[in-house]
């Protein structure tokens, strides 16, 4: 395979692995430009929706049912762990909620552990195995499938803000919640709806990529951590910067682990690939902390 | 002072001193058990005096820890969702440089300890500048990070196996090789510990702190450097994770990534938010609450398979009750007047900053 | 305590050309001035117009859009909050921001932080000197208590404390840090008549007992006019106007600016301004 083949292949594994972080980074933003609060149950969304989708096609559901009832049934988790998690704290700080929300982590990930039990569990591809060629490169036809729902998703939500009603108040309640609510939002639907729309787009990004990857009940922190730093070093206040984020962090890693050992003369091998995906993270937050695609915050009286 | 108000502070005094007495002496008491207790004597569940005092060990460990967790998180109003990396940075240090390079144990453990300051004032530095929640971003990276150089750099850490006949803890030919001694040895530097947090939260640096934690504007007109005050406090933090981390090197005598990952960081934080952030016995009660009642589903989870895969989601129900009923934490309920704490749990005007 | 006494006519406070924008929001446009020393000026203008954002940037609140700050003949534009309190600039907040859940003893320990020297690891190791240290503190700062009479309430939680106690022990605060000029923002509102009075006697007192320079934005006009030697009007982020209180009441300028309706509705300005009171 020529070294373009192996960069193709990379960025094929790294973009729908980064895809994945960047539908939590989205989720995550959503979230957080609702409420302020950064949503450590989010990874959790992901799990159950690859461990939903599993159970369901294992009671001989087609996939397409399993699938949907999966989001269904996660989004209703999701608006659960507003009402339980954040509503219930209507005047805590900022701090509280976030370990609120940490708690419910605990619990779906305890819940997932008592249900389906310790070991990872697949899903079958939705389209076979044989692999696609482009050039000399065999390409997983799931990868292409996480990809391309991803896309999917982040068009279907961008369209939603801007061009429903109810997405352009979430957007007025993120811009100004005192002003929003003046004009008649009802805020506590805002925030219960962007926990809601947060859980479904993680849900999918678990259903496509279990396939890949397989699902285990302790996997969703990983998601939580990954597209939190994806969605940071996008930038927050940005749902765009999220996905950007992640499919950035996602090549990172899969370059790092393809080429360090070789660039390195084994002094780092491909283990590190995520630690150098992090480290490169952190270092642009460090220089830009607004993120990539961020504004700098505007000074308030 | 008003002469009115000495008179009602002495009567007042006589009663909170004797009430005072009685919790210290009701503390030395619980401190004292393990080690009182005969070797054949069994509790309750068949616990006997070793059991007791690992639990005790691990307890002390942990709230050494949790302590400057608190601080960071009461006073600071910042979140660490790192310090199980600082605490595995201490342990490493003390498990690498004792067995490859022969260092007396107090040397290595100054080692881990310079090396995990740098590391929060690297980190710190930068990140306490800035407001909103970055500490808690980088902590988590630098989490993430350690972890996998822990389960990588396998020259050095063995990974994942680890390092193993770690030397026991030792000044000179004195030697804490038994579980009795090692249990004092917790429980003093426990004890250390909590003694410097009383001073720093009752000098001018402390002060400045809580006054911070209420206001920072207000604070820094008063002429407090702000972001130099939380600095000092994160890399306080991360030193005694770091101390911990020793401890559990040379208690253990074997290190491996496992107890270092995220996990473990957010027990931490369980333990703080459950004891109670912005005091200093919260994190204590924290962490003893937190290691008896693992150990308790674990020990019921041997006859009762299920219950021990409870323990999650039981951590998760817990934490969440803790911070919609009792925001303060658990000293709430041992707060003199009840009403007294009542009100915005660990960043109070957090949003009015503005 | 405070041996830094001023002569008048020295200007001890500049500002020049000092521009702030917010987004796109101008909330000082180019705003010139100077406080002389020993001397207490009066601020006044509409709501919003940027009274309070000019003392957000002198004390290091804001670093202005353009412009320059300069404290004793030194520039301190962009300097952080906590140096300029350190070069002796204190002020009051017109939101009281006290530590509430403090002591009040320990609001005012709080201001002496300045005044103070004791490490932190000093202090964490109890190091000999800080205690001593900290009991002379304990002692100042009772001293500045029993200035605004609040050295009974020492032990009391601040938040506590009723509004007109709460605006004293913030100036007693703000005094902790021996500052040789002092900001005073809206100090007498929420005040009633009395204490409004008794504050108006404790301006002058701090004025000529502690020589400090003052600088005072406030609404109530009678307490302003009272006290101010020389009166500055802002009025959407410009300076349309300065001078002595009379000559200020009588300027046409200001009175269709700032003092506009009321007046427009009430008859002349002297006679309004009676009955604003």
């Amino acid at each position: 395979m020529s070294l373009t083949d192996q960069i193709v292949q990379y960025l094929v594994t790294g973009v729908s692995i980064g895809a994945v972080y960047g539908l939590v980074g989205l989720g995550l933003a959503i979230i957080f430009n609702a409420t302020g609060v950064i949503n450590f149950a989010q990874g959790e969304f992901v799990m159950l929706g690859g461990m939903c989708a599993v159970a369901f096609t294992g009671l001989g559901m087609p996939l397409i049912v399993a699938a949907l009832l999966s989001i269904a049934v996660v989004t209703a988790v999701g608006l659960l762990v507003e009402r339980l998690a954040i509503r219930a704290l209507p005047r805590a700080s900022i701090i509280t909620l976030i370990i609120a929300t940490i708690g419910a982590s605990f619990v779906l990930k305890g819940g997932a552990k008592l249900l389906w039990g310790p070991e990872a569990v697949i899903l079958p591809s939705f389209s076979g195995h044989a692999p696609l060629h482009i050039g000399a490169a065999g390409i997983d036809p799931q990868r292409v499938w996480v990809m391309g729902v991803a896309l999917v998703s982040v068009i279907g939500v961008q369209l939603f803000f801007k061009y429903t009603l109810t997405g352009k108040a979430m957007q007025a309640c993120a811009i100004n919640r005192s002003a929003a609510q003046l004009v008649g939002i009802n805020i506590n639907r805002m925030v219960s709806l962007s926990f809601g729309l947060s859980a479904a787009l993680a849900a999918i990004g678990g259903i496509v990529l279990t396939p890949v990857t397989m699902m285990r009940y302790s996997q969703g922190a990983t998601f939580t951590l990954t597209g939190f730093l994806a969605a940071v070093v996008g930038g927050l206040g940005n749902g765009i910067g999220a996905v950007v984020g992640g499919i950035m962090l996602g090549v990172l890693e899969a370059l790092a682990g393809g080429f360090v050992d070789v660039a390195t003369r084994g002094l780092i091998h491909s283990g590190y690939s995520k630690a150098i995906a992090l480290a490169v993270a952190l270092l642009i937050l460090w220089l830009r902390p607004q993120g990539l695609l961020g504004r700098r915050e505007r000074e308030s009286a | 002072m008003s002469a009115a108000r000495q008179i009602a502070d002495k009567g007042g005094a006589r009663w909170s001193s004797l009430l005072r007495a009685t919790a210290w002496l009701l503390l030395a008491a619980v401190v004292a058990t393990p080690l009182l207790l005969g070797e054949g004597y069994r509790l309750p569940g068949g616990v006997g005096k070793n059991y007791l005092l690992t639990i005790g060990i691990f307890t002390g460990i942990h709230a050494i820890i949790a302590v400057g967790l608190g601080l960071l998180m009461g006073y600071a109003g910042q979140v660490s969702l790192g310090h199980a990396a600082f605490y595995g940075l201490g342990a490493y240090s003390s498990a690498i440089l004792t067995t490859k390079l022969g260092l007396p144990p107090l040397l290595a453990m100054l080692a881990g300890i310079m090396l995990t300051a740098l590391i929060a004032l690297i980190l710190g530095a930068p990140t306490l500048r800035l407001h909103g929640h970055y500490l808690a971003m980088f902590t988590l990276g630098l989490g993430m990070i350690v972890q996998i150089v822990f389960n990588q750099a396998r020259g050095l850490t063995g990974g994942f196996g680890g390092v193993r006949n770690i030397p026991h803890l030792g000044i000179g030919s004195w030697q804490f090789d038994t579980k009795p001694e090692f249990y004092a040895v917790v429980m003093l530097t426990l004890g250390v510990t909590l003694l410097m947090a009383h001073n720093l939260v009752n000098s001018r640096s402390g002060r400045a702190l809580r006054a911070l934690h209420e206001s920072e504007l207000a604070a820094a007109i008063c002429g407090v450097d702000v972001a130099r005050s939380k600095l000092q406090v994160f890399v306080i933090s991360a030193v005694l994770a770091s101390v911990a981390g020793s401890l559990y090197a040379h208690f253990m005598r074997f290190v491996s990534p496992g107890p270092f990952g995220f996990v473990f960081s957010v027990d931490l934080l369980i333990m703080v938010v459950v004891g109670g952030a912005g005091s200093i016995w919260g994190p204590v009660a924290g962490a003893a609450l937190f290691n008896i009642l693992s150990e308790t589903l674990g020990k019921i989870g041997e006859q009762v398979p299920w219950v021990a895969d409870l323990d999650i989601v039981l951590f998760g129900v817990v934490l969440v009750a803790v911070v919609v009923f009792l925001p303060r934490g658990l000293v709430t309920l041992a707060a003199r007047r009840p009403g007294r704490a009542r009100g915005p749990a660990i960043q109070p005007e957090a949003q009015a900053e503005a | 305590m405070h041996d830094c006494a001023v002569t008048e006519n020295e200007i001890v406070l500049g500002f020049a050309e000092v521009s702030k924008f917010f987004g796109g929001l101008v909330a000082l446009d180019g705003v010139s001035g100077e406080v002389f020393g020993g001397e207490i000026l009066g601020i006044i203008g509409p709501n919003g117009a940027g009274k309070t954002t000019l003392f957000n940037i002198i004390s290091g609140v804001f670093s202005p859009s353009k412009g320059e700050i300069g404290l004793g003949g030194r520039p301190i534009t962009g300097l952080p909050c906590h140096k300029i309190a350190h070069l002796g600039v204190a002020r009051t907040f017109q939101n009281i921001r006290l530590f509430r859940e403090m002591s009040v003893l320990e609001n005012v320990l709080v201001g002496r932080h300045s005044q103070a020297s004791a490490s932190l690891i000093g202090s964490v190791l109890r190091l000999p000197g800080i205690r001593a240290e900290e009991s002379q503190l304990r002692q100042e700062a009772l001293a500045y208590l029993d200035m605004v009479g609040l050295s009974e309430r020492a032990e009391a939680k601040a938040g506590s404390l009723t509004t007109g106690q709460q605006r004293l022990l913030e100036i007693a605060r703000a005094l902790a840090g021996e500052p040789q000029i002092i900001l005073l923002d809206e100090p007498a509102a929420g005040l009633n008549t009395r204490e409004t009075e008794a504050l108006g006697e404790f301006i002058l007192r701090m004025q000529q007992e502690l020589e400090l320079t003052i600088v005072l934005i406030e609404h109530d006009m009678r307490l302003l006019m009272e006290v101010a030697e020389r009166v500055m009007v802002i009025d959407r982020g410009h300076k349309i106007a300065e001078g002595t209180p009379a000559q200020i009441q009588a300027d046409p300028q200001v009175i269709s600016a700032y003092l506009g309706e009321e007046f427009a509705a009430n008859g002349p300005p002297v006679q309004s301004t009676e009955e604003r009171l």
